[in-house]
């Protein structure tokens, strides 16, 4: 079975505002996420990642590259088809207070999507829109509140249920509970899990936050800078994390004590002069044993093997690469 | 040494909806060279417990009705303004969270850090540069010298942020409240953060009051732990104690809420049901009922007291300052003692 989405060395840049300088927010990508899988997508602020989200839900173009999505190059599709296949991905953000109209009532929320697309008559909108209700716990009877009647978590099953109303095979999920508490998170990432169980939904979610990766996902993607650094099946990630920044990361997240020494600064460059070569190689730990070759040749995201083997962007793992 | 000791406090905000009481009955203490910890979701109190120790609850609309807050063998409540002004910065400071709130984006960051200096400790320019190009370099910014003469948006938001901290901690203050100071930074700016709180408790004795709803950053830096719900302590303890044997059902409940890096992947999350209490309509007894499993009807009715628990044979009270508000501490913690044999 060919995967959902795939993405070949697609990049997206920006124009400074106000500036004449270029930011390369996502510089070669190539990742594919399979029918149904999850996927995170991992890495500091700034790495790229809601940029990548927002080129694989069509909200902006990308520089170069290929995006495929079901087998089909998303570029050469036409008008009408582009705006149907909008209705298979869906993006759920972080902060559900931004992402709701607050003057459209619970009915018209959900129905909007429906109406846009011409998805059936106001009864059998209605409907669907009871359905959704039910499917992320809410009560029927907050059909005719506002968003600001709902509490946080409440209002985050609202957006989700609004990007359920077309019947979406992909949902991203940008960093969908780093605004609500603990407890309340629980609930919204449990309500996912079974959504995706229920539904056979695919998810890039993305996170900043490392444990919620091991409860939700079965892959795991990190970005650095624009680029994909390492890419993993999630218990071998974690169990032995293979990218430098990788290692760095999980030992933070597990506050080691070895963490400090696992970067050797705390401080990112500025996106707009990234560090020649491998750009990580300022705060690597490693480099060194490379002599001059980090700072001189940007590695390659390389498969380490078949197929599910992980990937990785160093030239440390160049050995072990499958020939 | 006690630096500083909250009691009884209670605060009320005037809203729209009515009044509401964001602290309530709030007391606590605070060593030398110890960090407490305030936990609890978000709109339980931790904030605004914050603000009045920094004396600014009547900047945020807000009302001190009762309550003292000890420093120094001054009760800060009944202060004036100015008063309060040369202790704020000098002795009791905020760690702040935003890097772009804080900093005026117009002044260099030597012209900020000498400011207070000059204010709190009286020094020249010139002496007032010298020690904040030594505050910069402390807080592992390289070259301060020069730094001195940057401008905000001239330095990394990493760079930022401990430029911020710095201008924290250049007057030495005794006190530092830092209200969520990590949840916006990446994991490895918030270390160095972490690390820089607890070189000034290390070193100088400092004492820090950390707000956070991060139970395990809480778990593991803190000393002791007040949690809160709805503008109350409803338990206390030492941080290895409190989340290790939980006493509140709550306390428990979040603790088991939260993802996990370690250990097996589960299938679900043990989600707390329900959402955080409203202020102004708060359950009636107590005011985590709607939510608690153990609930039973005299829960419905009255509220628990902040008590240490009791040994049945003996009716004694157990235990150093453990304290947890709830009927049904014996069996929570009981709980656990099973757990722990079987
Ligand atoms: N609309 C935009 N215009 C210009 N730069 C942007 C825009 N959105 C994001 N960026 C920049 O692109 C980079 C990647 O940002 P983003 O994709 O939001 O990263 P992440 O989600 O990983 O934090 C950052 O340097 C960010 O400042
Ligand atoms: N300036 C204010 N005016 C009115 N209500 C406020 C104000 N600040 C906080 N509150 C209310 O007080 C309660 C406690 O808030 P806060 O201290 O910020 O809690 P936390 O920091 O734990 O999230 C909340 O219900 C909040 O809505
Ligand atoms: S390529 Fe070199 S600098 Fe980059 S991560 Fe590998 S060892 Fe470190
Ligand atoms: S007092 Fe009752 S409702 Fe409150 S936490 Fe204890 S058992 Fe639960
Ligand atoms: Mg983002
Ligand atoms: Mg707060």
């Amino acid at each position: 079975m060919s995967a959902l989405v795939e993405l070949v060395d697609l990049s997206v840049t920006y124009a400074e505002r106000g500036g004449k300088r270029r930011l390369k927010a996502v510089d070669g990508v190539s990742l594919s996420l399979a029918r149904g899988g999850s996927a995170a997508l991992v890495g500091e602020s700034g790495s790229g990642k809601s940029t990548l989200a927002r080129a694989l839900a069509g909200l902006v173009e990308p520089e170069g590259g290929s995006l495929r999505f079901d087998g089909r190059e998303v570029a050469s599709l036409s008008p009408p088809e582009r705006f149907a296949l909008r209705r298979r991905v869906q993006l759920v953000f972080q902060d559900p207070f931004a992402s709701l109209d607050p003057r459209l009532s619970v009915e018209e929320l959900l129905g909007e999507p429906l109406e846009i697309h011409r998805v059936g008559d106001a009864r059998a909108r209605r409907a669907r829109s009871f359905a959704l209700l039910e499917a992320v716990g809410l009560s029927t009877q907050d059909i005719g509140r506002y968003p600001h009647e709902f509490s946080g978590g409440q209002r985050q099953r609202l957006a989700i249920a609004r990007a359920l109303a077309l019947e979406p095979e992909l949902l991203i999920l940008d960093e969908p509970t780093s605004a609500l508490d603990v407890s309340v998170q629980a609930q919204i990432l449990n309500l996912l899990a079974s959504l995706r169980e229920r539904f056979g939904l695919a998810y890039l979610f993305i996170t900043h936050d490392l444990s919620l990766v091991h409860q939700m996902c079965e892959r795991v993607a990190v970005m650095y800078f624009g680029r994909v650094v390492e890419e993993n099946d999630t218990a071998a990630f974690f169990r032995e994390p293979l990218h430098p920044y990788s290692k760095a990361l999980v030992a933070l997240a597990r506050r080691a004590a070895d963490a400090r020494a696992l970067l050797v600064s705390a401080e990112a460059p500025s996106p707009f002069d990234l560090p020649a070569g491998c750009s990580f190689h300022p705060r690597c730990p490693r480099r060194a044993e490379l002599g001059s070759r980090c700072v001189g040749e940007r590695p390659a995201l390389a498969r380490l093997g078949r197929a599910c083997a992980p990937s990785v962007a160093c030239h440390l793992l160049d050995s072990e690469r499958a020939r | 040494m006690t630096l500083l000791q909250v009691d009884n406090l209670r605060v009320r905000y005037d809203t729209p909806r009515g009044p509401l009481w964001a602290v309530d009955q709030l007391s606590f203490k605070l060593e030398s060279g110890e960090m407490v910890a305030l936990v609890g979701e978000s709109g339980s109190g931790k904030s605004t417990t914050a603000l009045a120790i920094l004396g600014l609850v009547p900047y945020s609309g807000g009302v001190v009705e009762t309550g003292e807050i000890w420093y120094g063998g001054r009760n800060l409540l009944a202060l004036d303004e100015r008063e309060f002004r040369k202790l704020r910065a000098s002795e009791i400071a905020l760690v702040f969270q935003d890097a772009s709130a804080a900093l005026n984006p117009f002044l260099t960051i030597g012209v900020q850090l000498a400011e207070v200096l000059e204010v709190h400790r009286g020094l020249s320019r010139r002496e007032a540069l010298t020690e904040s190009a030594r505050a910069l370099g402390d807080v592992g910014i390289p070259d301060p010298e020069s730094r001195l003469h940057a401008y905000p948006h001239e330095l990394s938001g990493g760079q930022r942020q401990r430029a911020l901290i710095a201008m924290s901690l250049v007057a030495k203050p005794k006190v530092l409240i830092a209200d969520e100071p990590t949840t916006a930074l990446d994991p490895a700016v918030a270390l160095t953060v972490l690390d820089l709180l607890k070189r000034e408790r290390e070193e100088r004795g400092a004492g820090v009051v950390l707000v956070s709803h991060d139970l395990e950053l809480v778990h593991a830096t803190a000393n002791r732990v007040h949690v809160m719900y709805a503008g109350r302590v409803i338990e206390q303890a030492d941080a290895h104690e409190l989340f290790e044997h939980p006493w509140h059902p709550y306390t428990a409940a979040l603790w088991r809420a939260r993802a996990r890096l370690g250990g097996e992947r589960r299938h679900r999350l043990a989600a707390v049901p329900g959402a955080p209490a409203e202020l102004t309509a708060l359950p009636t007894g107590c005011a985590f009922h709607p939510r608690c499993e153990l609930a039973t009807d005299r829960c419905r009715r009255e509220r628990p007291d902040l008590s240490g628990l009791r040994r049945a044979e003996t009716g004694m009270s157990l235990s150093s300052g453990r304290r947890a508000a709830c009927f049904e501490k014996e069996r929570v913690a009981g709980a656990h003692a099973e757990t722990l044999e079987a």
